[in-house]
């Protein structure tokens, strides 16, 4: 079956099917695209998906409500991610993927890399913001990869949890929007990119879980959640832009 | 009523919060606000279940008391740190996340307590320093981890309640019991789930480390341990205890690791936390019925011990810049109620005796003994790891430095470390000496 005639056959069951498909489409661009306020964009536009792939189990009230919780987090994180971009600008850094590969090979340092996740050395982050900027795991061809290995990542789940109390499409969006979010928090390396792809990961269970669980305490408190995350994802990565802008200053 | 322990907290952080930068001020409100939460909690007397929002709340006299415990240590750290400049909104964060993890601790549906739970330890992870190189790394790295934690502990309550609608299988049991070890691994900071801790220790705040490294887990342990018993695998014999015995083997083996390999009172303290926290493990592998049992008396020593090292640790930071062996030589001249909690204090995590730590440690063995006798010897060993972290700062505190330099400790910091290390010091006789009943109030639980 081509690929055009399986898009149309998966689409023609019903809206659901199109908001998966466009929930997958968000989660995986999330993963190859680097420019932050479109990743915000995307975020966005999941949540505005996910609302619309639940709307058949919510009521209308609780979807709108999860649609303005979906514009405040994107708002949130709009911020910080003009801030970084502004950084970029400010150090001299080109946005691009090219500086990213140029610049990427120093910070291939297995130990550093490793020193900076477990946190045993603070000083990681005032490294060149170059450095920074440009890691290797972050280029294009990886983040390619990524998005292969999360697509079949999600394949395999789904063939061995398929969870049949579940419609299947639901379950195969959930467990690639949850593989895609996975991939972009292994390979992201700066706060704001690993909150949005932890949010991805959020929405990715969201979408599995508030199926089985319907109560509205739950949906509440995983609003909340949600929000609580960004906001402290947001005044992180300002904190993080601002030690960064000082230190370049000081050079 | 118990709603008013998660409220009272609450209500406290928005009359702090105009107070955010005057901490003379603030300090003492956030203080008092927790003491006063732990008054009413032991005053409660029986207090039976409260209905809020189609939900049963409540918490038992021993969860009260421990809770109560935790609420004056973190009250100690406010008023004894209250001097260093930390950012503005740190003690109304602190009232908000006390009062959501005590909203937890009082929530008996496992899908909710998780959320609060995960609420709480997000507005825990602000208190960490903002502005300080490789914070930003770790308070998201901490987020990450943390919504990892309270999705696995909802897909666990998830299990449990497709059990009660009549949804029977092992694998459903199983893949229930997996994901409460790993988001209460995470949780508890246990094995290698919890290596975040020593992460957090490395930064000079002391509150973000009692909250992190003890209340947290004290919380998570009350919230979790109900749901230890209804996912017991009835098929799978000793499915739970193996994994849960497992599980503590390796956190003290990467506890008592890690911290001899660590450079820094703070991170000794950090791997010492998660090692100990391999013991609460093991008695709850050794005793899966949902009853606390000793784990819940370990907790509070533990909870004790890492308040006073970490405060100790604050004190050479001011007195002698740093809490590295080297910094340290000298010590004893300049900070000396500050050494004697890093002695106290580090002992008892590492489960030395005479400390309380070992008390509980030989009930773990000897129950271990009859279960794995080969493990004893590997976590006695690990034990020994972490003894040998601290001597050797305490070996550099005790010697005399060549030359004078740092300045002394202050009476106020001196205030409330004494009587803390003194009560690690004597809780052994002070149990024993106690009514009988006492202690086997707080070990049963209520």
């Amino acid at each position: 079956m081509s690929v055009p005639t399986w898009v149309i056959e998966f689409t023609g069951g019903g809206s659901a099917q199109i908001a998966s498909l466009g929930l997958g489409a968000a989660a995986l661009l999330m993963v190859v695209l680097t420019d932050r306020p479109l990743a915000v964009g995307l975020l966005l536009l999941q949540y505005v998906l996910l609302a619309w792939l639940l709307a058949e189990q919510l009521l209308p009230a609780i979807t709108l409500v999860r649609l303005g919780q979906g514009l405040a987090i994107s708002l949130i994180l709009l911020l910080p991610s003009g801030r970084t971009r502004q950084i970029s600008g400010h150090t001299g850094l080109p946005n691009g993927e090219r500086a990213e590969a140029r610049h990427g090979r120093r910070l291939w340092d297995a130990s550093e890399r490793l020193a900076a996740w477990t946190g045993t050395n603070p000083s990681a982050e005032r490294t060149d913001p170059m450095r920074l900027s440009g890691i290797y795991a972050e280029g294009l061809p990886m983040r390619l990869a990524a998005a292969v290995l999360a697509m079949l990542l999600a394949s395999g789940l789904a063939r061995t949890y398929p969870l049949p109390v579940l419609r299947g499409e639901l379950v195969w969006v959930s467990y690639w929007v949850m593989c895609c979010g996975l991939v972009a928090l292994l390979i992201g390396r700066r706060p704001l990119r690993i909150g949005l792809a932890l949010l991805t990961l959020m929405n990715g269970f969201e979408a599995l879980y508030l199926s089985l669980e319907k109560s509205l305490l739950v949906m509440g408190l995983l609003g909340i959640v949600h929000i609580l995350l960004a906001l402290v994802v947001s005044l992180r990565t300002e904190g993080w832009a601002d030690l960064l802008q000082g230190e370049s200053a000081l050079r | 009523m118990i709603v008013w322990l998660a409220v009272l907290p609450m209500v406290a952080a928005l009359a702090v919060a105009p107070f955010r930068r005057t901490r003379h001020i603030a300090a003492p409100m956030a203080a008092a606000a927790l003491v006063l939460m732990a008054l009413l909690a032991v005053t409660l007397g029986d207090a039976g279940p409260v209905i809020a929002l189609g939900r049963v709340l409540r918490l038992l006299p021993g969860e009260r008391a421990t809770l109560a415990i935790v609420w004056v240590l973190v009250a100690v750290t406010i008023l004894c740190t209250y001097r260093i400049p930390q950012q503005s909104l740190l003690y109304p964060l602190a009232l908000a996340a006390v009062g959501m993890l005590t909203a937890a601790a009082m929530t008996r549906h496992l899908a909710i307590a998780a959320l609060l739970l995960e609420l709480g330890a997000i507005l825990t992870v602000m208190l960490i320093p903002a502005r300080v190189a490789g914070a930003a790394s770790v308070s998201v790295r901490l987020l990450v981890l943390f919504a990892v934690a309270g999705a696995c502990v909802l897909l666990a309550s998830w299990t449990q309640d497709a059990r009660a609608a009549g949804l029977e299988g092992d694998a459903l049991l199983s893949m229930g019991a997996i994901c409460l070890t790993l988001g209460g691994g995470i949780l508890l900071a246990a094995g290698p789930l919890g290596l975040w801790l020593p992460s957090v220790f490395q930064f000079d705040n002391p509150l973000a480390s009692v909250m992190l490294g003890a209340a947290l887990p004290t919380t998570a342990l009350i919230c979790l341990t109900d749901a230890l018993a209804s996912l017991r695998p009835p098929g799978v014999p000793g499915f739970w205890s193996d994994l849960l015995l497992a599980g503590g083997v390796l956190a003290c083996l990467i506890g008592g690791l890690g911290a001899t390999m660590q450079a820094s009172l703070r991170r000794i303290a950090g791997y010492a936390a998660v090692a100990d926290m391999g013991i609460v493990f093991m008695a709850l592998g050794l005793n899966p019925m949902g009853e606390m049992g000793i784990s819940a008396g370990h907790v509070l020593y533990r909870a004790l011990a890492i308040t006073v090292v970490c405060l100790a640790s604050n004190v050479f930071q001011e007195c002698l810049g740093g809490d590295d062996p080297e910094r340290l030589q000298g010590g004893l001249r300049y900070a000396p109620t500050a050494v004697l909690g890093m002695i106290v204090g580090g002992l008892t995590l590492a489960g030395a005796p005479p400390t309380i730590g070992f008390a509980s440690r030989v009930s773990v063995y000897r129950g271990l003994m009859s279960a794995q006798p080969s493990w004893v010897v590997l976590v006695v060993l690990t034990g020994f790891g972490v003894a040998w972290a601290f001597t050797r700062c305490a070996i550099a505190s005790l010697s005399v430095a060549t030359t004078p330099r740092g300045r002394r400790e202050s009476w106020w910091t001196a205030l409330w470390i004494l009587p803390l290390s003194l009560l690690l010091l004597f809780l052994p006789y002070v149990l024993a000496i106690s009514p009988s009943g006492w202690f086997a109030f707080f070990l049963s639980g209520g």
